[in-house]
C-alpha cells in the first residue's frame, strides 16, 4: 500500500507561485475574477500565503506554499454529515463531489484553510474550455473541493504500474505543482517507501510540519531554511 | 472492436433498444473514477511569456492543448516552469485574440474595424511599400520592433535592408541595455550573461530582481534552487542590495538598502578594500585585463588606471557618505566577496537603467574581473552562438542603397545618443516635427508603445501624423487600436520560429516553436511568412533577397549549418531526419561550455577586459572629431561630470532626478512581479489572479509607501491617493508596506492598460504615465527612475 506525501523545502521556495498557476491548470480551478477574489473566494488548491514583519530596514518576510495537508488525523472528514469526503486507503483525504451537499462543516473545521467552496458555477469563457483537462471531475455549484494530490495523476501512473505488474517507482507520479516548481522546492512520493526521496526529507533535521500540536498528522512536510555559515 | 467514445454511444443506443449488452461494453463503461478512453499527445514549442524561452512540452487531448510542462533536458529550464509559462494557455485560448485580418473603418481609436482577406490586406500593405519605392522615399517605412526571437529580428532587418529603409527600431534588449552597454563597454559584449549557479558560492546582487524579473528568469529561479541545497554541505551564499525590500531581498542571507542610484559607489567601494588588501585575482588582472595599473599611452603620456582611480576616491569611508551603507558593511561584503570564490556580482535595471546606469554596471563588471569570475566555473558565462549557417547577401538596388544612406529618424548612434542602438522615446519630437524627414508608414512587430513608452499620450499624438499604419500583433492592444490595418500573427503556439534564449545557458542551443495546432486557431499567419510574401511581391531585388517559400523554409537554410556541424544534441545522416528529431526535441543544444576563452570573447581593442574602456575613448574621439568639438565639451552635452581619463573608467556619476525635492518628496522607484513582469502577461485571468507576495495583492495596482511616512501624512492602509509628477498624475490605493525606502514611492508594473482585452482593459495605473523621459546619454537609454512624485490623499 502506498501512503502519499509532500516536502516542500522552503530554503529552495522562491515564492513565484509556478505551483499556484501549474495547480489551477491541471485540475480545472477556475479564476475567481477581481470582485470574488477580494472577497477571498479564489481557489487556490495550492495556496500561497506569507508574512510580513519588521520594520526598514529590519524587514522579514516569510512565504509558504500550502496544499491540502492530507492530514492522518483529517479534521474535516469527521464532520462531514453525509460522508462526502473521507480518507482514502493511501491517506489522500478525498472529495466525492457528486455526494456533497454544500453545508461547508469540513471548511470550518480545517485549521489549514484549504478547502474552498464552490459559490457559483464555474465559468470559463467559452474559448478558455478546450483547454481543460479532461481527466479531473467537473464540479458544480453549492459543493466543496479542495487538493487531492492529482489523484488522477497517481491513478494514471497506477495503472500502468499494474500492467507492468510492478509497484510505482519513486518520482515516476508527481503532482502538478512538484513538476513544475522552477527550484525544485516540492517533492513527492511514497512516505511507505523508506527509500523514497520524501522518506528521506521528512526525516530530515529541518523538517516540521503545520500545527503539529493539533495532532491532525499531515502528510505535508516542511523544511526550514538554512543559514549561512562563514567557513 | 476499438472502444472510441462513438462506438460507445452506439452501443449504449444498440443496448437500450433492448439487445443484449456484450461484454465490451461492460468492460468499457467506466467504473468510478474511470475515464473514457481519449486521444493523448505530447508536440514541443518554446515559451514566450518573457525572453527567457523555456522549453515547452505540450499536452494535448482529442486535439487541443491542456497542460504545458517542461522539456525535461532542455538547458535553460529542465523540466520546469514559472507561473507565466504555466499560464500560457490563456495566451492560446485568449477570447480577444484578433481573429482575422482588420481594416480600419472609423477614425483612429476609435475601435471599428472592417474584416478582411488575407490577400486583400497584404495587397494592400505592398501596394503602399512599392510606391513609396516608385518614389524613391523607401527611407519613410519606419518598423518598430519588440520581442524577436531567433532569425525573426534577422529576417525584418534583411527585410529594412533590402527595401531600403535605416529605420529598423528592433532592439529587443528595450527597458534593460544598461547592463548591455556595461558589459559593451568592458568586455565588448552584446548579450546578456548568465550566472553559473551549479558552482557559485556567492552572489552579490545590485538589485538585479534574481526571483522575481530578471533575464534569464527561469535559470536563475532553478540556480537559486541549487545555490540553496544543490551541492550537499555546501550552501552559497547571496547577498541582496537595493533600496525596497523585494522578493529577492526576502530570500538572500543579507539585504543592504541602498540609497538609490547609488550602486556603482558602493561597487567601487567594494573594490577599494580589494585592492588595497591585494584580495584580486593577480594572474587574471595581469593576463585578461586592461588598464588596471597606470599606463602609458602610444604617445608617451601617463594614464591613470582603475587602481588608483578606486584608491583615490572610493574608501569605505567616502562611499559610506553616498550609498547610506555603513563602513563595516562595505568591508565585510568586501572581504567574503574576495574570499569565497567562486564568487560572482550581477546586477539589474535597477542599477542599469539610470541615468548613470553604463558606469554603474562597468564597476559591477570590474568586481567580476577583480576576482576573476568572467567565463570561470562560478562565474559569468558568456553566451556562445550556434553554428548556423548563413544566409546569402541581401540584393540591394540603387533606391534601397539610397534610401540607407539616410539619417536615422531617431538619430540613435549620432548626437547626443553616440552608442545607442535605437532611441524610441525621441519619435515623438522628431516624427511631430518631421525630422529629418517625415513618415509614410508604420509597422509594428510586437511592440506596444503607448503602453510601454513613458508620455505615450505625446506618442499618439504623433502617429496622427503618420499616414498608414500596419500592426502584426494578435492582440488588440493599445497602439494596434491606433493602427489602420491589422495583419494578425498567432500565438507563439501558432508559428515556425527558433528561439536563441537571451543569455541562455552559455553554452551553444536553439529552441524551435512549431505549430501546436494543425491549422491555426484563428484565420492568422505568421508574420514571417507575410514578410516575405510582401518581399515577393514587391518583386525585383525585395524578391530576389527573399528566396524562400516561407519561414520554415527560411529557418531550415539557417539551422543547416547546425546539421552539418555533426555535434551537440542531435546527429543525424540527412537533414530532414534531422528536422523531424529537432521539431520531436523542441531544440538542439551542445554538450558543453568551453570555459576559459577569454582571447576569443573579449571584443575589445585590447583583446582583454576593459577597466579603461577604449571603445567609448574611440567612440566619442570619434565624435569629437566629426562635431570637431573637444572631448570636454562633448562629455559635458553627454551630462558626465568627470573628466580626463576618469570618464573611461567606472565611476560614480551622481544620478540626476526630475522634479524639485521640495515640490516633489518621493523618488518613484517601479518594480516587477514574477507574475505581472512587463505588462504582457495582463491579459490572462491567472496571471492577474497571482498575488503579490508581500501585500497578497491581485488584479490591481497600489503604491507601497513607508508606515512611518504614511503616517504623518495622515494615510492610512488602502486610502485612495493621487500620484503625481511633473509629467502626469494617477489616482491608486495607498498599501503601507515597512519593506518601502522612507524617501520613495513603489509601484508595480505591468497594470494600467487601455486596451489588451478585458482582463487588462482599465486595471490598475501604469508607471509610465508618471515617467519623466530622463537619459543615459551616454549608454543611450532612457533612465527609468529618475523622476520625483508627490503623493496626496484623494
Amino acid at each position: 500500500m502506498y501512503r502519499w506525501g509532500m516536502v516542500i523545502d522552503l530554503d529552495r521556495c522562491t515564492g513565484c507561485q509556478a505551483c499556484v498557476v501549474a495547480c489551477r491548470q491541471e485540475n480545472n480551478v477556475p479564476f475567481a475574477g477581481e470582485q470574488e477574489a477580494v472577497l477571498g473566494r479564489g481557489k487556490f488548491w495550492m495556496n500561497f500565503i506569507s508574512e510580513v514583519k519588521g520594520s526598514y530596514p529590519d524587514v522579514k518576510m516569510r512565504f509558504f506554499p500550502i496544499p491540502c495537508m492530507q492530514c492522518d488525523h483529517p479534521p474535516c472528514t469527521k464532520v462531514c454529515p453525509v460522508e462526502a469526503t473521507y480518507k482514502n486507503p493511501e491517506g489522500i483525504v478525498a472529495q466525492v463531489y457528486p455526494r456533497c451537499i454544500g453545508v461547508r462543516m469540513c471548511i470550518s473545521n480545517c485549521p489549514y484553510t484549504v478547502r474552498y467552496f464552490n459559490w457559483h458555477a464555474p465559468a470559463w469563457p467559452d474559448d478558455y474550455k478546450r483547454g481543460r483537462n479532461p481527466d479531473v471531475y467537473k464540479r458544480r455549484k453549492g459543493i466543496t473541493e479542495k487538493c487531492n494530490f492529482c489523484i488522477q495523476r497517481i491513478r494514471t501512473a497506477k495503472w500502468k504500474a499494474k500492467k507492468e505488474n510492478r509497484r510505482i517507482h519513486d518520482g515516476e507520479v508527481i503532482p502538478a505543482c512538484a513538476e513544475t516548481c522552477p527550484s525544485g522546492a516540492i517533492s513527492f512520493g511514497d512516505l511507505n517507501d523508506s527509500n523514497s526521496r520524501v522518506s528521506r526529507l521528512s526525516k530530515s533535521r529541518r523538517a516540521f510540519r503545520l500545527l503539529e500540536d493539533l495532532g491532525t498528522k499531515p502528510k505535508v512536510y516542511y523544511l526550514k531554511e538554512g543559514e549561512w555559515h562563514d567557513g | 472492436m476499438k472502444i472510441s467514445r462513438r462506438n460507445l454511444l452506439k452501443m449504449i443506443g444498440a443496448a437500450t433498444l433492448g439487445m443484449a449488452l456484450p461484454d465490451e461494453l461492460l468492460h468499457a463503461l467506466p467504473k468510478e473514477g474511470e475515464w473514457m478512453p481519449y486521444d493523448e499527445q505530447w508536440s514541443t514549442g518554446i515559451c514566450l511569456q518573457c525572453p527567457s524561452g523555456c522549453g515547452l512540452r505540450i499536452r494535448s487531448v482529442n486535439h487541443w492543448p491542456v497542460k504545458l510542462e517542461g522539456i525535461k533536458d532542455y538547458p535553460v529550464n529542465k523540466g520546469r516552469l514559472c507561473p507565466k509559462g504555466q499560464a500560457g494557455l490563456q495566451v492560446l485560448y485568449d477570447p480577444d485574440r484578433i481573429r482575422h485580418p482588420l481594416r480600419r473603418k472609423g477614425g483612429r481609436g476609435e475601435g471599428k474595424w472592417e474584416k478582411i482577406s488575407w490577400d486583400e490586406a497584404i495587397g494592400l500593405v505592398t501596394q503602399r511599400l512599392k510606391t513609396l519605392r516608385q518614389e524613391e522615399k523607401p527611407h519613410q517605412l519606419l518598423v518598430l520592433g519588440g520581442r524577436y526571437r531567433g532569425h525573426m529580428l534577422d529576417l525584418m532587418n534583411r527585410f529594412m535592408e533590402a527595401y531600403g529603409s535605416p529605420n529598423h527600431l528592433g532592439n529587443p534588449y528595450r527597458g534593460s541595455e544598461g547592463i548591455l552597454k556595461g558589459h559593451f563597454f568592458t568586455m565588448g559584449e552584446r548579450d546578456f550573461l548568465s550566472i553559473h549557479w551549479e558552482e557559485t558560492n556567492y552572489v552579490l546582487s545590485f538589485g538585479a530582481g534574481l526571483l522575481e524579473a530578471s533575464r534569464p528568469s527561469m535559470i536563475n529561479l532553478r540556480g537559486y534552487g541549487s545555490l540553496r541545497r544543490g551541492r550537499p554541505g555546501i550552501r552559497g551564499k547571496l547577498v541582496q542590495v537595493e533600496p525596497r525590500f523585494s522578493v529577492t531581498a526576502s530570500k538572500a542571507d543579507q539585504w543592504i538598502p541602498i540609497e538609490p542610484g547609488t550602486d556603482g559607489a558602493l561597487a567601487l567601494g567594494i573594490a577599494h578594500w580589494i585592492v588595497k588588501e591585494k584580495r584580486y585575482d593577480q594572474d587574471f588582472i595581469s593576463r585578461h585585463t586592461f588598464g588596471f595599473e597606470d599606463w602609458k599611452d602610444s604617445s608617451g603620456k601617463n594614464r591613470i588606471g582603475f587602481k588608483t582611480l578606486v584608491l583615490k576616491e572610493y574608501s569605505p569611508g567616502q562611499v559610506s557618505s553616498i550609498t547610506g551603507i555603513p563602513e563595516e558593511s562595505i568591508i565585510r561584503i568586501a572581504g567574503e566577496f574576495s574570499s569565497h570564490r567562486p564568487s560572482v556580482a550581477v546586477s539589474g535595471r535597477g542599477v542599469g537603467m539610470q541615468t548613470n546606469g553604463a558606469y554603474s554596471q562597468m564597476a559591477v563588471d570590474s568586481l567580476n574581473a577583480l576576482v576573476g569570475s568572467i567565463d570561470r566555473p562560478g562565474g559569468l558565462l558568456l553566451q556562445r552562438k550556434p553554428p548556423f549557417q548563413k544566409w546569402p547577401p541581401v540584393i540591394k538596388d540603387p533606391i534601397a542603397e539610397k534610401g540607407l544612406s539616410r539619417q536615422r529618424v531617431d538619430g540613435a548612434g549620432d548626437f547626443p545618443f553616440p552608442f545607442a542602438q535605437e532611441v524610441p522615446y525621441v519619435l515623438p519630437e522628431r516624427i511631430g516635427r518631421g525630422e529629418p524627414y517625415p513618415i509614410d508608414t508604420l509597422f509594428l512587430y510586437y511592440t506596444n508603445p503607448l503602453f510601454s513608452i513613458p508620455e505615450s499620450e505625446k506618442f499618439r499624438a504623433t502617429m496622427e501624423k503618420v499616414p498608414f499604419i500596419v500592426s502584426f500583433s494578435p492582440f488588440m492592444d493599445e497602439t494596434t487600436e491606433f493602427a489602420d490595418l491589422v495583419l494578425p500573427d498567432g500565438t507563439y503556439f501558432d508559428r515556425w520560429q527558433d528561439d536563441s534564449p537571451e543569455p541562455g545557458p552559455g553554452l551553444p542551443m536553439f529552441g524551435l516553436r512549431s505549430p501546436v495546432l494543425s491549422s491555426p486557431l484563428h484565420d492568422v499567419r505568421e508574420t514571417g511568412d507575410v514578410l516575405i510574401q510582401i518581399a515577393k511581391g514587391l518583386g525585383g531585388s525585395m524578391a530576389r533577397s527573399f528566396p524562400w517559400k516561407d519561414m520554415q523554409e527560411t529557418l531550415k537554410a539557417s539551422i543547416r549549418g547546425v546539421f552539418r556541424s555533426k555535434r551537440g544534441s542531435i546527429r543525424t545522416k540527412d537533414f530532414e531526419e534531422f528536422w523531424k528529431a529537432l521539431v520531436d526535441a523542441g531544440g538542439w543544444w551542445d554538450s558543453s561550455y568551453p570555459f576559459g576563452e577569454w582571447r576569443k570573447k573579449f571584443d575589445t581593442p585590447s583583446g582583454r577586459f576593459e577597466f579603461y574602456s577604449q571603445i567609448m575613448e574611440r567612440g566619442l574621439r570619434e565624435l569629437s572629431k566629426k562635431r570637431s568639438k573637444s572631448m570636454e565639451s562633448i562629455l559635458k552635452e553627454l551630462k558626465i561630470e568627470a573628466t580626463g581619463d576618469k570618464a573611461f573608467l567606472p565611476h560614480f556619476e551622481k544620478p540626476r532626478l526630475t522634479g524639485e525635492e521640495k515640490n516633489y518628496p518621493f523618488h518613484l522607484i517601479h518594480y516587477k512581479l514574477m507574475a505581472g513582469a512587463e505588462g504582457r502577461g495582463a491579459n490572462q485571468p491567472f496571471l492577474q489572479e497571482t498575488a503579490s507576495p508581500n501585500l497578497q495583492e491581485r488584479w490591481g495596482s497600489w503604491i507601497e509607501i513607508h508606515p512611518e511616512t504614511a503616517r504623518t501624512m495622515g494615510i492610512q492602509d488602502g486610502d485612495p491617493v493621487w500620484v503625481e509628477s511633473e509629467v502626469g498624475k494617477v489616482k491608486t490605493k495607498a498599501r503601507l508596506f515597512p519593506g518601502t525606502h522612507p524617501k520613495c514611492i513603489h509601484i508595480p508594473y505591468g497594470q494600467g492598460h487601455r486596451a489588451y482585452g478585458r482582463w487588462a482593459k482599465g486595471r490598475g495605473i501604469n508607471p509610465n504615465d508618471l515617467m519623466v523621459r530622463e537619459y543615459d546619454y551616454l549608454g543611450g537609454f532612457l533612465s527609468h527612475f529618475s523622476t520625483r512624485v508627490r503623493v496626496y490623499k484623494a
